[in-house]
């Protein structure tokens, strides 16, 4: 039977290892930030396959849940709105929520959930088995050659994804504010661009809602990456070790997407 | 060992600076890196219902936010800000105090006819504190009291206006009710516009036709139809405008009678002249000058021309009833015959001296003999003349020797 004394001491060493584990993601970032540009050159081939790895796979997933989540927002929305006359408005409700919130945050759940855990694995698998050992007896330097092409490849595709997303679920949204709430495409089309130019522009041609949206998905991208990676090197206890690496790597993105999420939007849109 | 340890320290700092993060957002939530803050107290009597955390503005840009509001324990009189006209309102008893916090010190910008301004930050509520800086030469003193002031909210405004014209507004209620009403019974005018079953079909009929003269002049019938429909009345239009266009082109060029009459300096200096010897001419007339001017003017001249159309009146009524030679030879038939007679007889006797017959023919034909004449009359005149001369003489003579 356990006593206050052990369960102390549990959650202790839970404190302490979470600690460490947030410390070793954060040395691991800022390691891949360094060799970034060190290592850059003899790394162009794997980040190209990471780029396909992280781009090509999950945009199916993307944009269908994209074009979805705009028809189901434009549906609630559109139902409240049109009881208060505004049915035309909601184009700027599908625009800003989409660009500024739901998007990155949609974007980077999937992510999560198909890239983010499969990198989790990989590395667990790779870690169990000892072949990052084997690759350090090389005296190769395993975060230049896992971990940074990795963050680089989610820190570009994430945003990329993001826009396609967004611009998806903004026609589902049309198509639904069309057919269902009479709403013309030429006045959401303008309601639109109009709401993400709300402010003024001063980050180059594209409105600054979507900058900001897209700003949030690069440093969302960069830490599901992070972390993902960090939380598979350090599986250890064989399959059973790379299952609870997978599951805590894709509870801690999103608990950190929630909380870093929060922080984003309070620096740009408080 | 060393690594762990130094990932332990990254976890410490990356967990606290999450906390700290935290702390900024949720706590300190005003927190601006490197902008200096400075707090500024208003007074006022009445705050509206302003809370802490409604905005400030200044210039119209969001400058600051309301940190607190507290109500005095002794209420303190503050002079109010001067008015346009450079003078004071006094002083104003407030009771409640303002904490502001502003990014700017507004010290700097307001002078001394400044408005600090409690209003409605919109129709769905919320307040704001606007102020408007003056334009005063003189500065507010650093620190001096500023004095706030509410504004009814658009509501209570027209709550108020509702309350000073209740009577009125529940007299044009009761009219418009007693209005609807007889219009209703089909009472007045529009009662029995709206009631009369006549009036209604004559409203449907008139719309009919008006819908069928509509019809009509889509279908192009009638004259208006036609020009509303046909393109050459327009074509026609077009080109006679084109041809005016070009004749005043030709005219503007001074081609043309109208063209040179309008463009030659020597024509208008000609016709200037004309109407300027016309209006001299007619002044004379007016004036009684000349000939026609003493026919216009002169009074006499008048009253004869007027006897005279009197006299010729009269003769003329004389003439239709019969009376003297005129009327005669107006009226008798035999003395028309008569005259034609002797008109005849006159062109036997033009024709016969015009053929030198007779004496008078030879008196005018021969020239000889004209001079003959002329000289026996001219001797005969002589004669008269000396017996005239003569006779006076003669006649004394014998009355004085016939006397004596």
């Amino acid at each position: 039977m356990a006593t206050l004394k052990d369960t102390l001491e549990a959650r202790g060493r839970d404190l302490r290892e979470s600690v460490t584990n947030a410390g070793f993601t954060v040395s691991l970032l800022l390691q891949s930030l360094r060799l970034f540009f060190v290592d850059l050159r003899h790394r162009r081939r794997f980040i190209l396959d990471q780029l396909a790895v992280c781009g090509i796979s999950p945009l199916p997933v993307v944009c269908v849940v994209g074009l979805f989540t705009g028809m189901l927002l434009a549906l609630q929305i559109g139902m409240e709105l049109s009881r208060l006359g505004q049915s035309e408005a909601i184009s700027n409700m599908i625009g800003l929520i989409l660009f500024r919130e739901m998007g990155p945050f949609m974007t980077a759940m999937i992510l999560t959930a198909s890239v983010g855990s499969a990198m989790a694995a990989e590395l667990g698998t790779m870690r169990v088995s000892e072949e990052i050992d084997a690759l350090e007896c090389m005296s190769i330097n395993t975060t230049s050659f896992l971990v940074m092409p990795r963050i680089v490849a989610m820190t570009i595709m994430t945003p990329l994804l993001t826009f396609i997303g967004c611009i998806l679920g903004c026609v589902g949204g049309g198509l639904v504010a069309n057919t269902q709430l009479s709403v013309s495409p030429a006045v959401y089309t303008r309601n639109l661009l109009a709401s993400l130019q709300a402010e003024p522009n001063q980050l180059g041609p594209l409105p600054e809602e979507i900058y900001t949206g897209l700003i949030k998905a690069a440093i969302f991208g960069a830490l599901i990456a992070t972390i993902s990676c960090a939380t598979g090197l350090k599986a250890s206890g064989g399959a059973i070790g790379v299952g609870r690496a997978v599951r805590s790597a894709v509870v801690r993105c999103f608990l950190m997407l929630i909380i870093i999420g929060y922080y984003i939007s309070w620096i740009f849109f408080r | 060992m060393k690594s762990r340890n130094y990932d332990v320290t990254l976890g410490i700092i990356f967990f606290a600076a999450l906390l700290g993060l935290g702390v900024i957002t949720i706590v300190l939530s005003d927190f601006a890196l490197g902008v200096e803050v400075y707090r500024v107290k208003f007074y006022a009597s009445d705050i509206g219902f302003l809370r802490s955390g409604d905005p400030i503005l200044l210039h119209g840009m969001a400058a600051g936010k309301v940190e607190s509001v507290n109500r005095l324990k002794k209420p303190v009189l503050i002079s109010a800000p001067k008015d346009i006209s450079g003078i004071s309102s006094g002083e104003v008893r407030c009771t409640v105090m303002i904490w502001a916090k502003l990014d700017v010190d507004p010290y700097l910008h307001l002078k001394e006819d400044y408005k600090v301004i409690i209003e409605d930050r919109g129709l769905l509520g919320g307040k704001l504190i606007r102020i408007e800086v003056g334009e005063e030469n003189l500065y507010m003193a650093a620190e001096s009291p500023l004095l706030a002031t509410a504004l009814p909210s658009a509501l209570q405004a027209a709550g108020q206006i509702i309350d000073e014209n209740r009577a009125a507004l529940q007299k044009t209620i009761q009219q418009l009710a007693e209005f609807a009403e007889n219009a209703n019974q089909a009472q007045g005018t529009l009662g029995l516009l709206i009631n009369d079953q006549r009036t209604r079909e004559l409203v449907e009929n008139t719309v009919d036709q008006l819908s069928l003269v509509a019809q009509n002049l889509t279908g192009g019938d009638g004259t208006l139809g036609k020009l509303l429909t046909d393109s050459a009345p327009f074509d026609d239009a077009k080109v006679a405008a084109a041809d005016l266009r070009s004749a005043m082109e030709r005219i503007r060029r001074g081609e043309g009678s109208i063209g040179k009459f309008i463009q030659e300096d020597g024509i208008y200096t000609d016709v200037n002249a004309l109407v300027a010897e016309a209006r001299e001419g007619l002044s004379d007339v007016w004036q009684g000058q000349g000939t026609l001017g003493k026919l216009i003017s002169d009074e006499a001249l008048y009253n004869k021309a007027d006897q005279l159309l009197l006299d010729l009146q009269a003769i003329g009524a004389m003439a239709s009833e019969g009376d003297g030679m005129i009327a005669h030879l107006l009226n008798d038939g035999e003395l028309y015959d008569k005259t034609l007679q002797m008109v005849s007889e006159a062109q036997t006797v033009f024709h016969d001296i015009r053929e030198g017959n007779g004496l008078v023919a030879a008196l005018i034909n021969d020239e000889q003999l004209l001079d003959d004449f002329r000289s026996i009359l001219n001797q005969v005149l002589g004669a008269i003349e000396d017996a005239r001369e003569t006779t006076p003489v003669t006649s004394l003579g014998s009355f004085l020797f016939g006397t004596f």
